[in-house]
């Protein structure tokens, strides 16, 4: 049986760190757009280097090393975004601060705290977060001022950080069990 | 200021950066904030992460809310991520359509991540490499042709993860659980009404295949299109089962100039979760379509499960050769009726699945 250069294996894994990924260049280029480019850029690397993967390596480790110096590439290349965080910010960043495993709670706990979110926050969460709507298109949408809208857009961030920190261990030991 | 009313402000100023609406000098502050204390950063890098979560998820998150409460043991998660992938990888696909001078082209010229071990239902495109007639075609094609071989085992993945974890709902296939197996197929997902004068075979839809990807040196056009994960870990006497795939082909074109051969494949997969999935075997008949619009082609495969199958994996491809490959496409390739059944030693059928 030959050696596939892509094993189902390395695929899988692939696949399984694409969020903390994500969320990882989100960190340093908090701008989705650009992050969205930074996360096909990588994937499209890693795909190239499939057989340089080491099977005995920490998967997680190596792409986001990879994904790093994209972000550092692109921040020296073009100020493409408004939003720009220094070189520094990109040291300081580590990959333990997006480990799969916590996303996947978070994650778990934030479905569960979603619901919670009293319904005219879910109203605009939807437009935010499911409609990619900006600012500017949800007060168009909404008809009221953009401050009040980014005003209901932090409570609903804090709402929700708040109730997930407060689910994780009940989310934890249920995934565990 | 004190360290609660910092988290309040680091708070603040994330939700103004994550909605592009900070001021420089507020980038600047959140920035200082961060590199200030490790809890700063863990939090900051906490709300960033939620809030991937919250655009990566919103389609799960907003919609199955009943669903979520139903299947407390689901793990969300891994399913996410692996559509995430998808998409992400097909979005790159597109892009190297939208920047063919990217320089991450050049190293992606061999072709190097096409190699299946079963060459007769998966085999892949072959020998493309760059030519020195034109730079940027080959490479283009190439990349294409990669990250389609790619896509397809991502999905494959995808759907074995999806019936591993006996979730019942997916953004890509519809999942359905019988009494020792479980379907995960994508026929509803990749049906279209009747289009370019073709009209389903039976009812109302029929399957589009995706648009063909184009190997210039190697002069073939392909797509090929998973329809079908089965999960038949629970089948009595899975080695003794066969398995009878039937499809209805329509290669979509009127032109005598466009031979398109599909080839319905059936592969069987074993591995037990968390390894390397190893493919036992595969089973594929071919065709070739003829170009009347009208008619619809029959197209079966016949397949005995391995012993040690876990999962069966069902896939159509469509491929024209030659000269022929090079010209415009046709305007679509069809299929329809896909009927799969087992048959056991003792000739009962299961089906349709």
């Amino acid at each position: 049986m030959e050696d596939e250069s892509v094993p189902f294996e390395y695929s899988r894994k692939l696949t399984a760190i694409q969020r903390s990924l994500y969320a990882y260049i989100l960190s340093m280029l908090p701008n989705r757009s650009d992050a969205e480019d930074i996360l096909q850029e990588t994937n499209l690397i890693l795909c190239r280097k499939a057989n340089e993967y080491d099977p005995e390596g920490h998967f997680q480790g190596w792409a986001f090393r990879i994904a790093r110096f994209q972000i550092m590439a692109h921040m020296t290349k073009a100020r493409r975004s408004k939003i720009h965080f220094s070189n520094e910010l990109v040291d300081a960043m580590t990959e333990e601060d997006f480990d799969t495993k916590t996303l996947n709670v978070t994650q778990r706990a934030l479905q569960i705290c979603y619901d919670l979110l009293p319904k005219h926050m879910r109203s605009i969460a939807r437009l935010r977060f499911k409609d990619e709507k900006n600012l500017r298109e949800i007060s168009a949408l909404v008809n009221r001022p953009l401050g009040s809208v980014s005003a209901t857009l932090h409570r609903i961030r804090q709402n929700l950080a708040q109730c997930v920190r407060q689910k994780i261990p009940a989310v934890e030991a249920e995934m565990d069990s | 200021m004190n360290p609660s009313s910092k988290f309040e402000r680091l708070e603040f100023l994330t939700s103004k950066v994550l909605d592009e609406i900070a001021s420089s000098d507020e980038i600047s502050e959140l920035e200082g904030l961060i590199q200030s204390h490790a809890d700063y950063r863990k939090r900051y890098a906490f709300l960033v992460t939620q809030e991937s979560l919250l655009h990566w998820e919103s389609a799960e998150v907003v919609e199955y809310p009943s669903i979520v409460k139903e299947f407390k043991l689901i793990s969300f998660p891994v399913f996410s991520s692996v559509a995430a992938c998808v998409a992400a990888l097909f979005c790159a696909w597109t892009l190297f359509f939208e920047n063919p001078d990217s320089d991450l082209e050049g190293s992606l010229a061999s072709n190097d991540l096409v190699v299946e071990k079963n060459g007769a239902a998966f085999s892949s495109d072959s020998g493309s490499k760059s030519s020195s007639g034109d730079a940027s075609s080959p490479r283009v094609v190439a990349n294409q042709s990669l990250l389609a071989d790619f896509r397809k085992k991502t999905l494959v993945a995808h759907a074995v993860e999806v019936l591993e974890n006996n979730r019942r709902f997916d953004d890509d296939a519809v999942v359905e659980m019988h009494r020792d197996h479980t379907s995960w197929s994508r026929i509803n997902h990749l049906s279209v009404p009747a289009q370019n004068g073709i009209l389903p075979f039976d009812g109302n839809q029929m399957i589009k295949m995706s648009e063909m990807s184009v190997d210039v040196d190697a002069r073939i056009a392909k797509v090929e299109e998973t329809l079908q994960v089965l999960d038949v870990r629970k089948l009595p006497n899975p080695a003794q089962t066969k398995i009878d795939a039937e499809i209805f082909v329509n290669n979509g074109s009127s032109s005598n100039h466009h031979t398109t051969e599909f080839k319905l494949s059936v592969r069987a997969l074993h591995g037990e979760r968390g390894e390397a999935r190893i493919s036992l075997g595969s089973s594929s008949n071919a065709i070739v379509a003829d170009s009347d619009l009208t008619s619809w082609e029959r197209l079966a495969s016949e397949f005995t499960l391995p012993e040690g199958t876990d999962f069966l994996v069902i896939s159509l491809t469509a491929q024209v050769e030659g000269a022929q490959a090079l010209l415009p496409h046709n305007p679509g390739n069809y299929a329809d009726l896909l009927s799969v059944n087992f048959k056991s030693s003792k000739d009962s059928v299961t089906a349709p699945l």
